[in-house]
């Protein structure tokens, strides 16, 4: 996220009675991510170019005839869908760039966001299940999503998109070896 | 409790003929809850139909909804076995299920008038899975849902530590808290008035769609012509109109406090807690401490007056999004709060005494977003209509957005320990939430292009049941706030929910 160096803001007051450093804990923003597919953004172009040319089709046979060829809203109507349509692609390709994930010893992490940067960690011992799915596009492009499952509401799920098939079922399998061997040692 | 000799339970066993009732009052309800634009279009247009064919239709729908009542009374059996509840039930399509004691969450009862007056109760069953289960026998004995619910909890095996106290019969418990009506008198005053009205407010513009909808235009034309004659302009109608629906819902708050909390008593039990309330409608509710996500407490200045607070537990359950799991404890003395702390976190618990605000750059984007982007909406009608109302209200909207997102932002407080997390904002309601970090099961920082430009963050700890948020920190801070807590869940080993 922002790289940018800061004073050090003091830590000593953050947490009332602590007995541990804070800056001896494992930092976070230091782990090494690994980008997901860049094939993922052929998806989005997909997905993206199929509603953009649905509504094409909508505008030129519903709203286009009813206002005629020549009338401004018209002109401005489709000029704003190819702005639209420009922007979308263009975003689809930023945000396979800025999704990541990362695996350390004791949870997993995932960002995503071009605009509005997020950045969710779940610890193996709060894994409730954990799945790999395939839609009809991942199909197309042999691609797969790692699901990674909560308890109570979906906000803290985590869905990784644009993996391949060998390397998500490899997660998978160490997430859950992860989660089943902290549930022995409770 | 002497032990019945052939148990009754052993058998396959009906419900208490009362069940009848309360199975046709339930479709009743439903009918009229899926059908009351048809029910009340017939109702005013009953030209439409007739009186000759209106009477028989209502008779004919009335036994059949009896004669089905009946019917599925008598399909529906349930006995006991070893360690599973047993059931068998369904009219058309004959249900078996079989429900093994483990699985079984709460069991608790709940008394409407008719089920006080023949000293039956309903009976509800919450169970733990992947998918949403929830049973219910509408209608059992009294004496026989005791015998039920003692069995269940005498032969569950998989206790966990904390629970396993569960086994007597009478688990030992303390009176925390019984609220007298003088008490209910003062919660129900003192709830959000503005915000009821709002919502009836809402709900009456809907409504007055949906009528029109149901009886055609000309009623609500009526309707309008009458309200404009009464009100000539925009303003006298709409204050008019929110001074009686405030006192509306004073009223009605009042009424329903009274009878929702009637003689509410919490009581602290080996296992969580146990609230019981109710005039018409007795309801007890438990809540089991591992289960405990957040405690959440809200003061207001009429709640601060009368020194009480609303208090609530958010409970993690099997299916998502399931209110019915919180439980809400209304007027909570306000200088004991501590005490639930002190329950909900150990005895190892220290008040925090620090507490940390969030950046000023949170009043500008909200002075922003909420006070500037509507008031220079209110200007452009301003000058689209060349009426100066528009503007005042414009500039009236931008001032008092600034003043409440200043003192917003500068009442906004967190407060960490080794091992809570507390966070409080408000200006006249004040919202408190308290979580623990162990019961943290994922943890977020977010970052919009404003917040990233100042170095800035928001961060959000999830848990099975709700979020708490902590918005406008710096970056670095909530690194830190991450690092730790991640720390702290991943050497944790105790049952967080």
């Amino acid at each position: 996220m922002n790289q940018r160096p800061l004073p050090e803001p003091n830590t000593e007051s953050l947490f009332e009675n602590l007995s541990i450093d804070i800056d001896s804990l494992p930092h976070a923003e230091h782990i090494a991510f690994d980008p997901i597919e860049r094939k993922y953004a052929n998806i989005l172009y997909l997905t993206t170019s199929i509603f953009f040319f649905v509504l094409l089709i909508l505008m030129v046979t519903l709203l286009i005839p009813r206002l005629g060829l020549l009338y401004w809203v018209s002109w401005a109507s489709l000029l704003l869908w190819v702005f639209l349509y420009l922007f979308s692609m263009w975003f689809a390709w930023a945000s396979v760039r800025k999704k990541a994930y990362a695996i350390r010893d004791k949870d997993i992490s995932y960002k995503t966001g071009v605009f509005f940067r997020q950045w969710i960690t779940i610890p193996f011992n709060r894994v409730q299940h954990c799945e790999v799915s395939r839609g009809i596009f991942d199909r197309m492009f042999g691609l797969v999503e790692l699901k990674i499952f909560t308890a109570g509401g979906s906000s803290s799920d985590i869905s990784i998109p644009g993996l391949k098939p060998d390397v998500a079922h490899t997660l998978k399998e160490l997430v859950i070896n992860k989660v089943d061997s902290l549930d022995e040692e409770e | 409790m002497k032990k019945s000799e052939d148990s009754w339970y052993r058998n396959p066993t009906r419900q208490s003929p009362i069940a009848i009732v309360m199975i046709v009052f339930n479709i009743v309800k439903s009918l009229i809850r899926v059908w009351w634009p048809i029910i009340i279009l017939l109702f005013f247009r009953s030209s439409m139909i007739g009186p000759d064919t209106g009477k028989p239709l209502v008779i004919g729908a009335v036994i059949v909804i009896i004669l089905f009542s009946i019917w599925r009374y008598l399909r529906f059996h349930f006995y006991l076995s070893e360690s599973k509840l047993h059931v068998q039930s369904g009219v058309f399509t004959r249900t078996k299920m079989d429900i093994p004691f483990d699985r079984i969450q709460t069991i608790s009862f709940e008394q409407n008038v008719i089920h006080q007056l023949f000293n039956v109760t309903k009976l509800k069953i919450d169970t733990a899975g992947s998918s949403k289960e929830e049973f219910e026998f509408a209608a059992l004995e009294k004496a026989k849902a005791q015998d039920l619910r003692n069995f269940i909890l005498s032969r569950r095996t998989n206790f966990d530590v904390d629970t396993g106290v569960a086994t007597d019969h009478v688990p030992d418990q303390k009176l925390l808290l019984a609220l007298e009506v003088s008490d209910l008198v003062k919660v129900g005053v003192s709830q959000n008035h503005l915000r009821t009205t709002g919502i009836i407010l809402a709900f009456l513009l809907g409504l007055r769609d949906r009528i029109e909808e149901a009886l055609g235009e000309s009623y609500v034309d009526q309707f309008d012509s009458l309200a404009e004659q009464l009100f000539q302009n925009i303003f006298t109608w709409g204050i008019g109109l929110f001074v009686i629906l405030l006192l509306a819902s004073f009223i009605g708050t009042l009424f329903y406090t009274v009878f929702r909390y009637y003689d509410l008593r919490l009581w602290k039990t080996s296992e969580g807690y146990k609230v019981q309330a109710g005039l018409l409608n007795k309801i007890e509710q438990a809540a089991i401490d591992h289960k405990i996500q957040i405690v959440r407490w809200v003061s207001n200045p009429l709640r601060r007056i009368f020194g009480i607070v609303h208090l609530r537990f958010y409970q993690a359950s099997s299916a998502t999004g399931n209110r019915s799991i919180n439980v809400t404890v209304p007027g909570y003395p306000e200088d004991k709060i501590y005490q639930i702390k002190k329950f909900a976190f150990g005895h190892k618990y220290i008040e925090p005494q620090v507490s940390h605000g969030i950046d000023r750059s949170f009043f500008w984007r909200r002075v922003l977003f909420l006070g500037m982007l509507p008031a220079t909406l209110f200007c452009i009608l301003g000058w689209l209509d060349q009426r100066l109302t528009w503007f005042v209200i414009g500039g009236l909207w931008f001032i008092i957005i600034g003043v409440f997102q200043h003192y917003y932002q500068k009442k906004w407080a967190y407060f960490l320990t080794d091992r809570e997390c507390i966070t409080s904002h408000g200006v006249f309601e004040i919202v408190n939430k308290a979580i623990s970090m162990r019961k943290i099961q994922g943890v977020q920082i977010w970052q919009s292009p404003f917040q990233r430009r100042r170095n800035l963050s928001s961060i959000i700890l999830h848990t099975a049941s709700g979020d708490v948020k902590i918005p406008f920190i710096p970056y670095q801070v909530s690194l830190q706030i991450k690092n730790y807590i991640l720390y702290k869940i991943e050497s944790s080993r105790g049952k967080w929910m």
